[in-house]
């Protein structure tokens, strides 16, 4: 159904200089410490170490760290201050009005065209002389200057490791442009070689030489690793001795099919477990939980934009088109016009006095009265008046999403009246990060569209009846429902509530009490003074941390409902339905252990090293973040491009820390056999498990076992 | 309380009611300072000694503040003559009044923004505390008629500000930025104290009021001005002292936003105090016409270019309190002054809401046909024209044409932009929104007119060599950045100036987090 990309380095083609070194293969060896960042846009948690993940867990955390706390020079200040202005200046494709000029030539290029003008880099003949010499196309410039410089082969690697370190975020962000950027959109002609080449350009125009950086003092920070690793190993420790314990505990009732009031099928983020369990003590309701891009691997697309709304390790399959009510369009012509006066040469003044009142009164009401706010400014993010035409998949494959989809989380038999797919999506206010809180699953995107179009799928008479051949059979009284789950204000929106022959009353109003409770329950827990914590997070302007997104994940359950039921697992648990007895031959097994559960241990991993090392990984407070380009924030005046989750998001106050450093413990409810014979046939899958860069439980007839990290089964938990 | 006890209530009628009132406002409004200082402060003084209930004292002060904004708004409105006054040094009168409301508003604005804003900050308290001092403290500024109160005052802004720009004081760069600040803001002080010093010797007065109304000066006297211009100047980040409000950027967010609403625009208000005196001395006004025009394209320039959100909005206010400048510099105080206010709520919310310009629609370039232009050209010089005629602007002073040219400008875009991308019935948005435009720019200027009808200027302003120099500049750069093709930046000379200004455009290079393994915050 759906292709998984593999982590290939897209900029590796052959080796085109003919000296006795693989440029390509130093770089990449090198460029190891620099995972993707994605654009604000849609910012995708992922595992800061990601390319080092081929190395045992510890060792990778010193070799990353070995390479950011070295010291920097004030050669290196220079030089990023350099780079820095014109990466910039080159990547900005939103704010400045007036570009780059030549930037069509690609980054170096236009980098080494322009620092020619440049007084306080070229303040002699010579130095231009040089500059004239070296290539434009960056890997040739690469060779020149490795020359030009006398850098040693054995010393390329640790040059080029220390040269990237030194900006990881513009790095990153270079680096996710250039390999996972869907093709169709790309439009800036920059990868790390850009980088490396512009670095040694610098380095040998201004300085004439390079430091070759020794990586020998490493004694305090191997030292300082080892204390944390005591403590995590402690807290992984308490934590799931306790998550077993009570996992074990747990009297296992089997469900009871008569009488479902509905069913629910809910995303497997960990703000879903909350909610599905107040639901759950509503009425007799049952919920699932399910990748929150409901298997369909889309792309939607409309007048203006098309956005992928799966997980970034898989390639949008279908196309599908949405478009959204007239009065939208209307409104953003009128913003449009703004903008346009605000962005101009020698317009913007009388505009001031034009709408400054207006401004004046629009801040009024942000401040003091956010609820009018959002009566002014409905929230787009809704979706319910969405229209998705799903014309562009075929029969086939919408009977194949259909099929996998019920089986994958275990629903394919006794239907409940109702069933309601629930995406879902967050809501903020002046909030750069709004799109980490969204639904990872569908690529930093409210759920809304992918439930909608699955309940569509399913409701379709004809994908029911070959659902029927398939031993899938659902009463024609059952109606497939999509819905939005708003993880800052927990409440439930049904989606075209108005197309269905249906009375929702009851069950919204089991929605409106489960949204209190849930509410009064959190609120109950808060760390922090009640009386500044914003009454309306979603729509009020100065809220800093509208909701805590996936803090405190720590495990990744894949069973049946029955077994965590009941429990009060405080939001930490990821929740994917998964009955092995109807899954003989594993298949979905796989899908959910190298899809969801990889997209689950970034998510972790992000949080872990935001608050392993927040000056390393974190993107610091939000207070003092500055947008660039529409892409990214830089801290203030001009910094690295800050990747990592911001101070806010981890620590309940200064120097409290919210989130608990640990690593995805996954829990299959499955056969031994059968999961070891995946993670066998998968690569990835060893390379997560073995190295520990998450931990595998195996729960088989009340048995457990887990995996060491030498590839052994032991009994227990660790 | 006191006050209070005094009205006879045997004799009562409500005219001799009103009358009672009509006099003890008179005297209340003589302790006008108090009334606004006294709660706050001694919430303050309260709140210094008890432990657990800081927030919920915050939170009043807040409403204090909102509460005195919504008295001095309906003071504004109704400009009940009884409140104004002038005593111990402190001068209440209609132009004090208005900056005062304006101060409240942003400062009780800013202050809730930032109650929730910055929650979880490690010193959220002192924080909160600074912001009110700073704000009483910018209420003294405005209210101050003697010099030396003026001085102490701005000294005390310059220094508590230099405090919130250091807020984070793990963050090396912040500190730096701070330091900066705090160097331009001692000049700045020196340049007033010594300027003030010299008028007030002259004009044997202590008294700013006194000081720009004397007449009877030497001829040294525009050599005086010019340390007060260079003081308003540094304060309002004026080319060429500007550098050190690019630099600022190292602070939170709430603190930028009451930067540029209300520290920047104190600066103007000091010399918009001096506007009678300046008026005796026009080739003051070249200078200052001068400064704010480099300032317009220098900071405009600059903020085309600039990449980052808060950047932008830096550079937008060089350019707009450039503009003030050549308000001020043509003669038109009230339009100055208008300026002023509007800018001071725009630039606050645009601050405040910089956390929502993520993936914004990328700026397109407009290229048009020839009647598209002459459409364009046409209809902006009718708008432009009716906006004079609403605005009542005189012919008696030709310098103001210079004034409508901005105006003209902003017609000509919004004609073009609608033109190439409205889709639909263009010329008759085209029409709508210019009518929209010029009637309320043209009613707002009108309302400052009147409101501020004893700052207009007495005598006539010529047209200068500057002001044709100006304008012929500004043209040229309007067509050549808004409408000339991008390949004008792709040649030698195109290439040359993109490099200077990027690269002048930069903050201080002391404030710049340049090594990501040492930042901290």
């Amino acid at each position: 159904m759906t292709k998984i990309m593999t982590q290939s380095i897209d900029f590796l083609e052959p080796s085109s200089s003919s000296n006795n070194y693989d440029l390509e293969a130093i770089l990449e060896k090198a460029a190891s410490i620099i995972a993707p960042v994605w654009p604000l846009k849609n910012a995708i948690a992922c595992n800061p170490l990601l390319h080092l993940e081929a190395y045992p867990f510890w060792d990778a955390i010193l070799e990353s760290q070995k390479a950011f706390h070295h010291s920097s020079s004030p050669q290196d200040d220079t030089i990023n201050f350099h780079l820095i202005t014109w990466l910039q200046a080159f990547l900005d494709e939103q704010i400045a009005s007036i570009k780059m000029p030549c930037k069509e030539w690609g980054f170096f290029a236009a980098f080494k065209q322009l620092i020619m003008h440049d007084k306080n880099i070229m303040t002699s003949n010579q130095q231009l002389h040089l500059l004239k010499k070296i290539p434009s196309n960056p890997k040739e410039a690469i060779s020149y200057l490795i020359d030009y410089l006398g850098i040693k082969t054995e010393d390329l690697e640790p040059v080029f490791r220390h040269q990237l370190s030194r900006l990881p975020g513009w790095g990153g962000y270079i680096r996710w442009l250039s390999q996972w950027q869907s093709s169709n959109n790309k439009q800036q002609d920059i990868d790390l070689f850009h980088i490396v080449a512009a670095r040694l350009t610098l380095c040998a125009v201004i300085f004439h030489k390079i430091e070759i950086p020794h990586y020998k003092n490493t004694l305090a920070l191997k030292q300082d690793i080892q204390n944390k690793q005591s403590m995590i190993l402690k807290l992984e420790q308490d934590f799931i001795r306790s998550l077993t314990m009570k996992l074990e505990k747990n009297v296992i009732k089997s469900p009871t099919f008569s009488n479902i009031q509905a069913q629910f099928v809910f995303c497997i983020d960990v703000r879903s477990e909350q909610i599905r369990k107040v639901i759950e003590n509503q009425n007799n309701y049952q919920t699932f939980g399910f990748a929150g891009f409901f298997g369909i691997a889309t792309a939607f697309f409309n007048s203006n934009n098309s956005w992928a709304s799966c997980p970034v390790l898989l390639s949008p399959v279908f196309q599908v088109h949405t478009s959204f009510p007239k009065h939208l369009n209307l409104k953003k012509q009128a913003s449009f016009l703004f903008k346009k006066l605000k962005f101009s040469f020698g317009t913007a003044f009388a505009l001031v006095e034009t709408l400054g009142v207006i401004s004046g009164l629009w801040m009024a009401i942000k401040t003091f009265f956010p609820r009018l706010y959002k009566r002014l400014q409905p929230s787009q993010s809704h979706m319910s008046d969405w229209q998705i035409n799903s014309e562009t998949i075929g029969f086939n494959d919408k009977l194949s999403i259909a099929e996998n989809a019920l089986k994958m989380m275990g629903l394919f038999e006794n239907f409940a009246k109702i069933v309601m797919i629930c995406g879902h999506g967050s809501e903020s206010t002046n909030n750069p990060w709004a799109s980490s809180l969204e639904c990872g699953a569908c690529g930093g995107n409210p759920g809304g569209l992918n439930a909608k179009l699955l309940a569509s799928i399913l409701n379709e008479p004809s994908i029911r009846q070959s659902l029927t051949q398939k031993g899938i059979a659902i009463p024609s009284s059952t109606l497939f429902v999509g819905a939005l789950h708003n993880t800052v204000t927990h409440e439930i929106t049904i989606l075209d509530k108005s197309s269905f022959a249906f009375d929702f009353s009851e069950i919204e109003k089991d929605l409106q009490q489960a949204k209190t409770e849930l509410q009064a329950m959190q609120n109950a827990g808060k760390h922090m003074n009640q009386l500044f914590e914003s009454k309306t997070p979603s729509h009020d302007w100065a809220c800093i941390r509208p909701e805590w997104g996936l803090a405190r994940n720590g495990a990744f359950i894949i069973g049946p409902r029955e077994v965590t039921k009941n429990l009060d697992l405080e939001g930490r648990c990821f929740l994917h339905s998964y009955q092995s007895n109807h899954d003989i031959d594993g298949k979905y097994l796989e899908t959910i252990l190298t899809a969801p559960v990889v997209v689950a241990e970034w998510i972790n991993m992000q949080y872990f090293f935001s608050l392993f090392d927040p000056v390393a990984y974190g993107s610091g407070s939000k207070v003092t973040h500055n947008i660039v380009g529409g892409f990214g924030v830089m801290q203030g005046n001009f910094s690295d491009l800050m990747h990592g989750l911001p101070s806010q998001s981890i620590f309940s106050q200064p120097k409290i820390s919210y989130h608990e450093a640990i690593r995805l413990h996954v829990i299959v409810y499955a056969p031994l056999s059968k999961v070891d014979k995946i993670i066998q046939k998968h690569d990835l899958l060893k390379k997560l498990f073995l190295n520990q860069w998450a931990k595998i439980i195996v729960i088989d007839d009340n048995l457990k076992w887990h995996l060491t990290a030498q590839g052994q089964w032991k009994d227990g938990c660790f | 309380m006191r006050n209070i006890n005094i009205i006879n209530f045997s004799n009562f009628t409500t005219e001799r009611y009103i009358e009672t009132i009509k006099y003890h406002l008179k005297k209340v409004s003589m302790s006008a300072l108090a009334w606004l200082f006294m709660p706050i402060m001694s919430l303050l003084g309260i709140g210094f000694f008890i432990k657990s209930q800081k927030e919920a004292l915050l939170i009043t002060v807040n409403k204090i503040f909102t509460l005195y904004f919504f008295i001095f708004l309906g003071c504004l409105i109704y400009k009940p003559q009884q409140i104004f006054f002038s005593s111990h040094g402190f001068l209440f009168d209609f132009f004090s009044l208005s900056f005062l409301t304006l101060i409240l508003f942003i400062v009780s604005i800013v202050q809730k923004y930032s109650l929730s804003y910055m929650l979880q900050d490690a010193d959220y308290l002192s924080f909160q505390y600074k912001l009110i001092a700073i704000s009483l403290s910018t209420i003294g500024l405005i209210l101050s008629d003697n010099i030396i109160f003026l001085l102490g005052f701005w000294l005390l802004n310059q220094v508590l500000l230099a405090q919130l720009l250091a807020h984070k004081q793990n963050w090396q760069e912040a500190l730096k930025a701070s330091r900066i600040y705090l160097t331009m803001g001692l000049l700045s002080s020196t340049c007033l104290g010594l300027g003030l010093f010299f008028l007030g010797h002259e004009a044997t007065s202590f008294s700013l009021k006194a000081i720009a109304n004397y007449s009877q000066y030497s001829s040294y006297v525009p050599y005086f001005l010019i340390f007060v211009f260079v003081a308003t100047m540094i304060q309002a980040g004026v080319w060429p002292f500007h550098k050190w409000l690019i630099s600022s950027l190292n602070s939170p967010t709430p603190v930028s936003a009451f930067f540029h609403a209300g520290i920047v625009s104190s600066g103007a208000f000091v010399l918009l105090k001096l506007s009678p005196l300046m008026t005796q001395h026009t080739a003051c006004l070249q200078i200052i016409f001068v400064a704010g025009a480099i300032s317009i394209i220098a900071g405009t320039m600059m903020k085309l270019i600039s990449s980052s959100i808060k950047k932008m909005l830096v550079f937008s206010t060089v350019s707009q309190m450039g503009y003030m400048f050549v308000q001020i510099g043509l003669g038109l105080f009230p339009a100055a002054i208008c300026h002023i206010l509007w800018h001071s709520f725009f630039k606050s919310f645009l601050f405040l809401n910089s956390g929502s310009s993520v993936n914004q629609e990328p700026p397109k370039q407009i290229t048009f046909q020839k009647y598209e232009a002459l459409f364009c050209t046409l209809n902006s010089l009718i708008f432009t024209a009716l906006l004079s005629q609403i605005a009542g602007l005189s012919t008696q002073h030709k310098s103001q044409l210079v004034f409508l040219l901005f105006p003209f400008f902003t017609l000509f875009f919004i004609n073009s932009s609608i033109l190439k991308f409205f889709k639909i019935y263009k010329h008759l948005y085209a029409v709508l929104f210019s009518l929209l435009f010029s009637a309320s720019y043209g009613f707002i200027i009108h309302i400052f007119d009147t409101a501020f009808q004893d700052m207009k200027i007495p005598v006539s302003m010529d047209i200068a060599p500057v002001h044709i120099l100006f304008t012929v500049c500004l043209i040229g750069l309007f067509i050549l950045i808004n409408f000339a093709p991008r390949k004008m930046w792709q040649t030698q000379l195109g290439q040359k100036i993109y490099v200077y200004l990027l690269k002048t455009s930069q903050s201080h290079y002391q404030t710049l987090s340049l090594a990501r393994n040492k930042f901290k915050n």
